[in-house]
């Protein structure tokens, strides 16, 4: 009998830091949480950045989920955070949960990017922009049977690790969106990657900036599947 | 514009840049701040700003003119942390610095006199024109990279436990890219000033410097 792949979700509302209020963390965390439960997770949902103090709960872990846009967390839990993935706990997220916070990095320690793989730049045409995303890799356990699709969310603009393994990416220039990177011409921008980071599996995918992005089949679907994948919970089963 | 910084002597390195300058026949004007940023006729008349600073961020307005008179058609080009380490606030919504660069530092290993590689990938460019692959011991930057940058130069990085599980990957070194009407060309080498006075690497440079300024005619005046 396995034993119960164990979930730390981390959130602070976005009103907290900016007063932006531009995502639902709470709302998303809690969806997440109860797809995770279905498929045989024990869960754990905690509205601060806190549990990272506590090593012997990291050390217990399979997942951990970031969700919080902007901000940072101190020197001591960006250390654990590092620490437990390079030991192997997996990490997982999507946009600004895991992609637009903690730019800050000790110097000459592997700061919170050098984690995740990317992170945002900029996005054009608002948050209703109609775009492609084109899955890049049929062959993973996380896109696999997938098809291309269309979106009408954010666009992100990233900067990334060029050590990703690619699974989608979304094509820049797109009509309603203007900006001054145009001119370097079309390229095509990664949107979900798989990554080691240590003996950690990492996930990221930059979709999700509405509620009812997670809700669809092919965003939710590819976030879940990554969710897993990070987990080592490949054979999980709703 | 410099500021000061125990990591590395900014000061010698803008003094570097401006004498190379001056040399290819700039009127360069140097500053001990990033206050001219705030002088908006000051950036309308310029051909080209480097940046020299080690963390830290600039205001608001600072950070907003900066990006405007990129925009606007100004070059902007640097290396090393002077360009490629500072300024990772952001004001939400808005395009902020790393937008301009095309790139950020994330980490560097094996220490600052790493033996590594340079190699050139565009050969055909007016920077790369005629240089050769070269090796180098100092800093080997890992960066995260705007997939939108013209590479001209990568560094390769071995498989390396614990933090290279990903395979093999060449990490661009040298890039140009365009914002808005402004030429941006950014190095990533430049830790010691011996560095930056190798033919190889001065090469480098100064030719990025003069693209971004859209002086590449000036070319003749170069002795390397």
């Amino acid at each position: 009998m396995k034993t119960k792949k164990r979930c730390l979700i981390m959130y602070v509302e976005e009103d907290h830091v900016w007063s932006l209020g531009h995502h639902e963390h709470g709302k998303q965390c809690a969806m997440l949480a109860q797809r995770l439960g279905d498929r045989g997770f024990e869960v754990q949902v905690e509205t601060s950045f806190d549990p990272l103090l506590d090593k012997d709960l990291l050390g217990s872990l399979d997942l951990i989920v970031p969700n919080q846009t902007l901000g940072h967390v101190d020197v001591e839990r960006l250390r654990n955070f590092t620490a437990a993935v390079e030991a192997g706990v997996g990490l997982a997220g999507f946009h600004a949960g895991m992609g637009d916070w903690q730019r800050t990095k000790e110097p000459g320690r592997p700061g919170y990017q050098h984690m995740t793989g990317g992170q945002y730049v900029t996005h054009y045409g608002g948050t209703d922009l109609n775009f492609d995303v084109n899955i890049v890799d049929h062959e993973h356990f996380i896109t696999r049977g997938m098809s291309d699709f269309s979106l009408q969310s954010e666009q992100w603009y990233m900067l990334v690790d060029p050590s990703n393994h690619l699974l989608a990416t979304t094509p820049i220039p797109v009509k309603g969106a203007d900006g001054p990177h145009l001119r370097n011409g079309h390229i095509d921008m990664p949107c979900a990657w798989t990554r080691y980071f240590g003996k950690g599996r990492v996930f990221f995918t930059s979709l999700g900036h509405h509620v009812r992005d997670l809700e669809r089949e092919d965003v939710g679907g590819l976030l879940m599947r990554g969710l897993l994948w990070a987990a080592h919970a490949e054979d999980a089963r709703s | 514009m410099y500021a000061l910084d125990p990591h590395h002597p900014h000061e010698e390195q803008a003094a570097l840049f401006a004498a190379g300058l001056e040399e290819l026949g700039f009127e360069v004007k140097l500053e001990n701040s990033f206050e001219p940023l705030l002088d908006r006729d000051l950036l309308s008349t310029i051909d080209l700003i480097v940046p020299n600073r080690t963390g830290g961020t600039i205001g608001v307005e600072h950070l907003r003119n900066f990006v405007a008179a990129v925009v606007a058609g100004v070059g902007l080009a640097g290396c090393h942390a002077g360009m490629g380490d500072w300024e990772r606030t952001k004001e939400p919504g808005k395009p902020g610095f790393q937008y301009m660069t095309g790139g950020q530092y994330v980490m560097h290993y094996g220490g600052d006199t790493l033996s590594f590689d340079v190699n050139v990938v565009d050969r055909d460019h007016f920077i790369t024109r005629g240089l050769s692959d070269f090796r180098l011991v100092s800093e080997q930057w890992y960066m995260h990279v705007d997939p939108a940058n013209h590479v001209l130069a990568t560094t390769p990085f071995p498989v390396q436990e614990p933090y290279f599980p990903n395979s093999h990957v060449d990490i661009p070194v040298a890039w140009t890219r365009s914002l808005g009407k402004g030429r941006v060309f950014f190095l990533s080498l430049g830790h010691y000033v011996r560095d930056l006075e190798r033919d190889d690497v001065s090469r480098l440079w100064k030719r990025g410097f003069l693209w971004a300024a859209h002086a590449e005619d000036a070319e003749l005046l170069l002795k390397t």
